[in-house]
């Protein structure tokens, strides 16, 4: 079976992010960058399959700066087999960018394509449905589990309270929220035998796509407001006449009860 | 001149970050409080190949450079770990590559890259014989196809979780020599079978830091001559060459702790509002945190450069001391800055500064005192008199 992986470059979780000049994006200097967390389940569920069938070919592709080569380079080093990178240096919309993953997922033809269900950057959750109805490929989100089932492929999803297996018959587009497992770091290994691959580049034109999709601005990005000093009540008498004075003041001061 | 770093380096750091976001600081903390080995942590990066760095790809390793271990080490020690549960395996390796015999490399070396053995110890120190090497008493007396060793040996660390120990010990008596760095010879000692055959006791020395430290006394141990790496007699020589490795090494650890007291200092001295404004607008607080993360600028410079002399195989003694000096200087700097930036709650445990503190503390002192850097400077780069 082969799979192929959808990536995003993003701020690294440990990244404190900062506002830009603009107030529109975020300050890119000095950004420690990695590959999205949804992706990286995505990546481990793939890698599973491949640990119990070494026939499974696992690639991963992303759309996006040069710099992306270093999220592809990692994937490789987890134990992907090949990689594509789609170059853009500007900021696409979702709809471009899935025109674009349709393209390299008609070339490729994997039998599955798993995205994470949103990039932690943006945590708009666009892409996967959107190259899902691209391809006109049926889709499942909240994957959790991804198994060899009778009919294809048994596809577990998270939902309130439990959960529901799926079947499908390939092709077919999942969205991960989670693997069982931790995702399997880069061993040094994995970084040597990754040296040694190329990454095949491709542009927007190749894919067949003229950024211009129509999305929304946005419009104003803005830090949550530097928290204030505490406060403190010094309050005197028995236990309910305090518990009493914390509740009034929780309430007509600090407005939270 | 370029100083910038290749893909693979910066892969490499990445790579060992996302292992140690597994080992958060409750778990150092957790670790500090038990005096406890890391094993899990130790484990991942032997599964993982980090402790195999620098074996050669034949051997069943990475045949990486010095540059790319002081990557792998100074990121541990950034994240809030300490590199020192495992280093010994990077630096003491070097003695092996570089000395040792085919039988050996081959007997040894594979086995170190699967994990299967741990070389995690190196017996060079004794009672009388610290930063004066030349002087250890510890004996190996030949006898037949085996030496017999008799002697003790005193801030070994990590020898209660390794399977191999790298040993110094005499093979001519210091007052038959002509040249006293001549007459002592390394040994490659099997730990597991010396305590099985009770040759060997092992007890350990609680320190300020959960360092794994230990005293070592050997009564008639026997060591087969099979396991003495290279010429009778030529071990200072031997040990000397791994020194400089270590000394890269250690800086690197030094430069991630510092990495991690600015870090935190800086984020501290933002966010802590006293007076109606955070303490990073005082210039009290704020220019001893800028000033070590200057320092540690010009320390990554100079370790970078004495790792690249050393991975071209060129004389690195003076850089490397060098680098040791000024990254573990510049952490400690970074390390008070940090402790007064956070006050009080700088002293807490659950801020884990005092934790790095005492850590880095160490490395202003082992494993060569900074002192005796400097006298190596003034007398061998400066061409000053023995100050010692």
């Amino acid at each position: 079976m082969k799979f192929l992986v959808c990536l995003k470059q993003v701020p690294d979780s440990t990244v404190r992010v900062k506002v830009g000049g603009d107030r529109r994006s975020i300050a890119a200097e000095g950004i420690t960058w990695s590959i999205s967390p949804y992706d990286e389940y995505a990546i481990e569920l793939a890698l599973e399959r491949k640990d119990a069938d070494a026939s499974t070919v696992v690639s991963v592709v992303t759309v996006g700066p040069a710099r992306s080569r270093d999220a592809l380079r990692q994937a490789l080093a987890m134990g992907c087999d090949d990689a594509t990178l789609v170059t853009s240096e500007a900021d696409l919309s979702a709809l471009d960018v899935a025109k674009a993953l349709a393209a390299v997922v008609n070339e490729a033809k994997p039998d599955v394509v798993l995205c994470g269900k949103q990039a932690s950057d943006d945590d708009q959750g666009l892409v996967g449905p959107a190259l899902a109805e691209a391809l006109g490929w049926p889709h499942v989100g909240m994957l959790t589990k991804l198994v060899p089932g009778a009919s294809g492929l048994e596809l577990w999803r998270e939902v309130e309270g439990g959960h529901e297996v799926w079947s499908a018959a390939p092709p077919v587009v999942a969205l991960v929220h989670k693997s069982e497992k931790e995702p399997r770091y880069p061993s040094l290994p994995g970084i040597m035998k990754a040296k040694r691959k190329e990454i095949p580049e491709k542009d927007l034109a190749s894919c067949g796509v003229t950024p211009g999709a129509p999305r929304p601005e946005v419009a104003l990005m803005d830090l949550p407001p530097q928290r204030g000093q505490g406060k403190v009540w010094k309050l005197d008498g028995d236990a309910k006449g305090v518990a009493e004075q914390v509740a009034k003041a929780l309430r007509e001061e600090a407005k939270v009860v | 001149m370029d100083f910038g770093e290749s893909a693979e380096r910066r892969d490499i750091r990445m790579a060992v970050r996302r292992l140690c976001e597994r080992f958060s600081a409750a778990y150092w903390r957790d670790l500090d409080a038990k005096g406890a080995y890391p094993d899990e942590l130790v484990r991942a990066l032997t599964d993982a190949g980090w402790l195999a760095a620098l074996i050669p790809r034949r051997y069943g390793g990475a045949e990486l450079g010095v540059g790319d271990a002081a990557a792998i080490l100074e990121e541990i020690n950034a994240s809030g770990g300490n590199a020192a549960v495992a280093h010994a395996q990077m630096y003491t390796m070097g003695t092996l590559l570089r000395h040792g015999s085919d039988a050996q490399k081959e007997r040894y070396l594979p086995a170190l890259a699967r994990g299967e053995l741990r070389l995690q110890a190196f017996g060079v120190t004794e009672p009388d014989a610290g930063s004066e090497t030349t002087r250890l008493r510890t004996a190996a007396v030949r006898r037949g196809d085996r030496y017999v060793v008799n002697g003790q040996k005193v801030f070994i660390s990590r020898a209660q979780h390794s399977d191999l120990m790298l040993l110094l010990a005499r093979t001519t008596p210091y007052d038959e020599l002509a040249d006293k760095t001549e007459g002592l010879s390394v040994f490659v000692v099997d730990l597991r079978a010396a305590l099985a055959a009770g040759q060997i006791e092992i007890r350990p020395l609680p320190t300020m830091m959960n360092h794994h430290s230990t005293t070592i006394f050997m009564r008639d141990l026997e060591v087969p001559a099979a396991d003495r790496i290279g010429d009778e007699g030529r071990g200072f020589r031997y040990i000397l060459d791994s020194w400089n490795a270590e000394r890269i090494l250690i800086a690197s650890e030094s430069l991630g702790d510092g990495r991690w007291f600015t870090e935190r200092a800086a984020r501290y001295a933002t966010e802590r509002v006293v007076f109606g404004r955070p303490i990073g607008a005082n210039q009290g607080v704020q220019f001893p945190i800028a000033q070590a993360h200057a320092q540690l600028q010009a320390a990554r410079l100079l370790r970078d450069r004495a790792a690249w002399l050393f991975d071209r195989r060129e004389r690195c003694g003076a850089e490397a001391n060098m680098a040791k000096l000024l990254a573990s200087q510049a952490a400690w700097a970074a390390a008070n800055a940090c402790l007064d930036t956070h006050g009080g709650y700088g002293f807490a445990t659950e801020y884990d500064v005092e934790r790095k503190f005492r850590e880095t503390r160490l490395l202003l002192v082992a494993p060569i005192s900074n002192n005796l850097v400097l006298a190596y400077v003034g007398q061998h780069v400066l061409g000053m008199p023995r100050s010692y």
